[in-house]
């Protein structure tokens, strides 16, 4: 799971990430950073997911877990 | 060229562009004379409905293009190509999204990858230029991510001239890979 976080810790452009929040409570998110992470979640993951799916999640943690799991 | 005037709505990246229409023009003022849009204009004065009859007048036409979004059955925002010259094949396009709860998600770049495509396949433009003040910072990342160069001389301007050229947006990998991405999602359930 490291390595997801430290991809989306480099997107959102924060050092220290705080994986109970969401991805909106950063301030280095914004659509572009949407569409870096979707990006990444295709050619590293091999997974496509909307925004609105990606923003659906409770937390980073949730997501990375699902990101993961599937 | 398709007969401009038949092109009533554009679709594709999982959103549709209404050209605007005379129906339509009170939504747009409403949206426009709302100070969360006219603190970025420039353009920052009270729009009556007698000023925006006389605006659409003035716009309905080959030369520009304004179009209403619409992401997922609600209107959102709007978007368009202005000034249209068909000699010097440019234009100058511009966009706003009225709805808060799009604001985090990718519809601005959605209608814009949609636009350009319009502008440069169908329009047939070669450079797409436009102004946009500094403290606009979301526009500035949007601008950059399409590869506007802001032109020489503008760096500490509050309004920056900046211009796309179509090789370059051709060519830009980043946003294909993004459009081919968007596409593939449109394809979904």
């Amino acid at each position: 799971m490291n390595e997801l976080i430290a991809k989306i810790a480099e997107i959102l452009e924060e050092e220290n990430l705080d994986l109970t929040k969401k991805f909106t409570d950063y301030n280095g998110w914004d659509s572009l950073a949407g569409l870096s992470i979707i990006a990444m979640l295709d050619s590293d993951y091999h997974k496509i997911m909307k925004t609105k799916e990606i923003l659906a999640f409770p937390s980073i943690e949730d997501f990375c877990k699902s990101v993961l799991e599937k | 060229m398709e007969h401009l005037k038949d092109i009533k709505v554009l679709e594709g990246y999982g959103i549709k562009l209404h050209r605007l229409t005379q129906d339509k023009i009170e939504l747009v003022r409403k949206w426009r004379n709302d100070p969360k849009i006219q603190q970025y204009m420039e353009y920052r004065e009270y729009i009556t409905p007698q000023m925006q009859k006389a605006w659409f007048k003035k716009i309905d036409n080959d030369n520009n293009f304004y179009f209403i979004i619409e992401y997922e059955g609600r209107e959102i925002g709007l978007i368009n190509i202005k000034d249209v010259d068909y000699k010097k094949k440019t234009g100058e396009p511009g966009i706003f999204i009225y709805d808060d709860d799009c604001l985090n998600l990718d519809v601005g770049v959605r209608a814009s990858l949609l636009q350009n495509d319009f502008a440069w396949n169908t329009l047939e433009l070669e450079t797409l230029y436009g102004h946009v003040l500094k403290s606009n910072k979301r526009a500035a990342q949007m601008n950059a991510f399409f590869g506007y160069e802001i032109l020489p001389r503008q760096e500490n301007k509050e309004l920056q001239k900046i211009e796309l050229k179509k090789d370059a947006a051709k060519a830009n990998k980043k946003v294909l890979r993004i459009a081919n991405l968007l596409k593939k999602m449109e394809k979904l359930p």
